[in-house]
This record gives C-alpha cells, sequence and structure tokens, in this order.
C-alpha cells in the first residue's frame, strides 16, 4: 500500500469515525422540523368540492385509522366503512379485473366486489396502523374529462420528504366518489390489476381461480387480525 | 475490478446494440409514450380491456418469467435468513438521524454518477440542483452527512442511467429478476453495471487497493434502502396473491415514476417545475380511468 493509499485509508476511516461520533453529537436537526410547517400553510385557500372531499377523506382516514386504542378489528371496520361510503367499489372492481370482468358471471361480480373489499381493508389498515402524527394536505387539482384528479401529500410528523398522493375522484349521484389512489406515483388499484391478471393466467385463465385464491387469502387475513 | 473498464466498455455498447436489434413490439413502451397523453400502462389496458386477455401478458413483457420467478424464490429466502434481519436491527438499533445520514452520505457520494446522468439528459436545472446539493451538504452538512440542502429546498432527485437510457428512448427491455439485487429489466441492468465500473468513487478506491470498500458502500446503500420498505413490503406480501406479479407491476410503476421526474414532492414551493401541471407532461399522473 502506497502512502497516498494509507492517506486515504485514513480520510476514509475518519469519515467513518465522523459518521458515528455525529450521530452522539447531533441534536435532532432543528432545520428538519422547520421545513414541513412552512409548506403546510399555502394549501387550505379557496378549495373546490373535489378537493373539499379528498382533504375530508384523507383527514377522516389519518384520524381514524391511526387511532392507537382501537383494536385491529375496529381499524379495518372503519376502513372498510370509507370504502363503501367514499369509493365507487364497483368501478374500481371493474378496473382491477379488467378484461376479465366482462367474462365473470354477475354472482362472480359481486363476490369479487366484496373480496377485493375486504383485501384493500385490510391492506390499509395495516398500513395506517403505522403512522403516527402525519397531516394530510391537499395541494391542487386538474380535471380530466369529467374525473378530478387532485394532489395532496402527507406530512411526515419528524419531516423529511412529504409523500405525494394523487387521488381520482368522480361526481357522481351520491357525490363525489374515489376512483384510483397514487401513492408517490404508484397506483393500487393498478398493482392488483397486474397481479390478479398474473393469477387468472396462473389458473388456466379461470377467474373462478382467482376467486378462490381470494376467499382463502380473505379468510386467512380474517383469522390473523390485521397486522401482524 | 482491474478489467472493469473493459467489461464495461464491452457491455454496455452490446446492450444498446441488442435494444435497437429486438423487434420494437418486444420492448414495452419507450419513455416518449409515457410522457404523452393517456399513454399511461393503465390507459393502454382501458383502450385494450375488451379485445383479449393476452394483452395482459404480453404487457407485462417477462419472457423469462420461469427463470425470474425461480431467482424470485431465491431471493426471499436470503431476505428472509440475512438481508431482511440485517435491515431490521439496523433500523431498530441505529437512530433515525444516524440512518438519515447514511442515506444522504451516501447520495453524497454518488454526486457525479447523478450530474453525469443529469448531463447526458441535458436536464440543467437538475444538474444545478444536484451541483447546489453537492456543495452545500459537502461543507455546511459535514461530508455529505446532513441533508441540508432539502431543508434549503434543494431536495435530492436521483438519476441513474437506466432513466438517462430511457430518456433517450430506450425502451425497458424485458424484465429481469437478479439475484440478490431484485428487480429490474435488461435496460436497467446495463445501467447499473456500468455505472458499477464507471463510478469514479469507486475507481479511486478501486486504483487504492481500497476495493472492499467499494462493497462496504453498495452494502450499507442496500440496506439502508431495504430498511426503509419493511413495513410496506411486509404488508404486501402479507395481502397479495402473487406477490412475485406485484413487485413486478410496481417495480414498472416506479421507474415509469422515477424517469418522469414528476413526483409532486419534487415540485413543492418550486415555481419553475409548477409547470408539470400545465404543459408539458399533460397525463403523468391518471394511470388509468376506469369506464362510466
Amino acid at each position: 500500500m502506497t502512502f497516498v493509499a494509507k492517506r486515504r485509508l485514513f480520510a476514509a476511516l475518519s469519515a467513518a469515525a465522523l459518521l458515528a461520533g455525529a450521530f452522539a453529537l447531533a441534536p435532532t436537526p432543528a432545520h428538519a422540523q422547520d421545513a414541513a410547517p412552512a409548506q403546510a400553510a399555502p394549501a387550505q385557500a379557496a378549495q373546490s368540492d373535489a378537493s373539499k372531499f379528498v382533504q375530508e377523506l384523507g383527514d377522516r382516514a389519518i384520524l381514524e385509522l391511526t387511532d392507537k386504542k382501537i383494536s385491529d378489528e375496529e381499524r379495518v371496520n372503519r376502513m372498510r366503512a370509507m370504502l363503501k361510503q367514499s369509493f365507487d367499489e364497483v368501478a374500481v372492481a371493474r378496473f382491477v379485473l379488467g378484461t376479465y370482468w366482462n367474462r365473470a358471471t354477475p354472482d362472480e361480480q359481486g363476490e369479487f366486489t366484496k373480496l377485493y373489499e375486504t383485501l384493500v381493508s385490510y391492506t390499509y389498515a395495516g398500513l395506517f396502523k403505522k403512522y403516527s402524527g402525519e397531516t394530510f394536505q391537499v395541494l391542487r387539482e386538474r380535471t380530466v374529462d369529467g374525473d378530478t384528479v387532485v394532489y395532496a401529500q402527507i406530512n411526515q410528523p419528524a419531516g423529511g420528504q412529504p409523500i405525494p398522493i394523487e387521488m381520482l375522484v368522480r361526481n357522481g349521484d351520491g357525490g363525489y366518489r374515489a376512483v384510483d389512489i397514487k401513492v408517490e406515483g404508484i397506483s393500487m388499484p393498478l398493482t392488483h390489476r397486474k397481479e390478479y391478471a398474473s393469477v387468472i393466467q396462473r389458473n388456466q385463465g379461470q377467474v373462478s381461480g382467482l376467486i378462490k385464491i381470494l376467499r382463502e387469502k380473505a379468510a386467512q387475513l380474517e383469522k390473523g387480525g390485521a397486522a401482524n | 475490478m482491474r478489467i472493469a473498464p473493459l467489461s464495461c466498455t464491452l457491455l454496455l455498447p452490446a446492450a444498446l446494440f441488442a435494444a435497437t436489434l429486438a423487434p420494437r413490439a418486444a420492448w414495452s413502451a419507450p419513455v416518449d409514450d409515457v410522457r404523452a397523453p393517456m399513454a399511461m400502462p393503465g390507459d393502454e389496458f382501458v383502450a385494450q380491456a375488451d379485445v383479449s386477455a393476452d394483452v395482459d401478458m404480453d404487457d407485462d413483457n417477462d419472457p423469462l418469467e420461469g427463470l425470474n420467478r425461480g431467482i424470485f424464490e431465491f431471493n426471499l429466502v436470503v431476505d428472509s435468513w440475512v438481508i431482511k434481519p440485517v435491515a431490521e436491527v439496523y433500523r431498530d438499533v441505529l437512530p433515525q438521524e444516524a440512518q438519515d445520514s447514511v442515506r444522504s452520505f451516501m447520495r453524497n457520494l454518488r454526486t457525479p454518477v447523478t450530474l453525469a446522468n443529469n448531463l447526458l439528459q441535458a436536464d440543467m436545472d437538475s444538474a444545478g440542483n444536484t451541483v447546489a446539493r453537492f456543495l452545500v451538504n459537502s461543507t455546511i452538512g459535514i461530508l455529505g452527512l446532513f441533508d441540508v440542502a432539502s431543508d434549503l429546498g434543494i431536495p435530492y432527485r436521483g438519476e441513474d442511467l437506466g432513466q438517462t437510457l430511457a430518456v433517450w428512448g430506450i425502451g425497458d427491455g424485458p424484465y429481469l429478476m437478479l439475484p440478490i439485487l431484485g428487480p429490474s429489466n435488461l435496460r436497467d441492468t446495463t445501467g447499473t453495471v456500468a455505472e458499477w465500473f464507471a463510478d469514479p468513487v469507486n475507481l479511486a478506491l478501486d486504483n487504492n487497493d481500497l476495493e472492499w470498500l467499494i462493497y462496504v458502500r453498495a452494502g450499507l446503500t442496500g440496506i439502508d434502502a431495504r430498511s426503509r420498505s419493511i413495513d410496506v413490503l411486509d404488508e404486501l406480501q402479507r395481502t397479495s396473491l402473487d406477490y412475485y406479479a406485484a413487485i413486478r407491476s410496481l417495480y414498472r410503476q416506479q421507474r415509469a415514476n422515477d424517469i418522469r421526474n414528476s413526483r409532486p414532492s419534487d415540485d413543492q414551493g418550486r415555481p419553475n417545475l409548477s409547470d408539470a401541471e400545465t404543459s408539458s407532461l399533460p397525463d403523468d399522473i391518471v394511470s388509468f380511468r376506469p369506464s362510466r
């Protein structure tokens, strides 16, 4: 090893030592906390009905689902109630089944919609359980062919990058309903659509194959509680 | 490692060559399509949904699915026995500030690669962002240990060669499940390999007989990333019917999102980016629109 190499090794090691030492010394970086409130201010101005709907939905989700005092079962029930009330469940189920929706019998369509609701309830209940102190903030919106995309974010209590949310809402007979939600650019219904198409293909193209597996998964989740 | 530059120069053109030769249809949509109105993956589906069930199969562009699934199973075993337990210790033992400093330090080390990609994409705004972050974080942020720049309103924007190739119009190619490294595709794998060998920090370490530090760096970066996805992946695995297919879809969506640089989190308080709302990225956000 040359002298230069040794010196660089030393530099690298001191960096590592510094790395270790800095944590012991560094207070919680104050700037990290300044950042979030600074961003939190502008949104609440004049909101459209669509934005108001999404803001209320987000607030309700955080208020009801992050409650540490409730049981896992109660958390799932609350999520399910929100799905029923604020989501266009049939539109989402149709999208998730995609081309297979029309191949399914009405009974299968109905059962799929119900099982999917159960699965999504457990999924979101499990995710929200980990939350604590987050806030939901609508930023802006955009209209696309009669539907509205509402851009929002979840602000994290310890600072850090807010989590971007996009919700697609539709104004129907019963008021606004959500039909898609994207978290950090990733759509859960789209992911399920791809996943379930794969399941159906691996079951000889039979929707009944998917439904059987969904039933088992739902039973397993109901037995196991809302989160591990 | 000594032959590294050689293999790098061989691999990249070879892969690019393969990319141009391969029948276009076998590759998924080039990025131009992603930027075009209504060309998100989901939209293709809405348009074609009633045509044929085979659409879904083609769109996955996963000709090596059998092999990929095998590697995925292997990865799950390695993950559950080694990677995840280490990531859990990392997450539970190190204070959050320490974990953030690891990530910040590693990101700062990546500056040359990120900047090169900004320039290769002719994205001067991001290049300025990268330089500004490096100057602030390397000084006030003490060698990159503290991400002061983010707090000053200059958030991190990741770039890699896979994204650059995508911006150049190269499709993502067949989906690949890499051992240990996880989901990828031919284009992104090419980018990863080339970056590994071309990264100036790695080259400097290698030239000074500190090759082991290259692996420490890669390992720490990986563990940090894994530790941040423990909860989400656990939840996904618990509720998924076909974990492999779910991960495949997530990877696709995540990369499309990275390539678009359209994370709303990036344009907070940055007026120059608010045009994402109005002009050039018309339907970047709507993944699909269920039929009425």
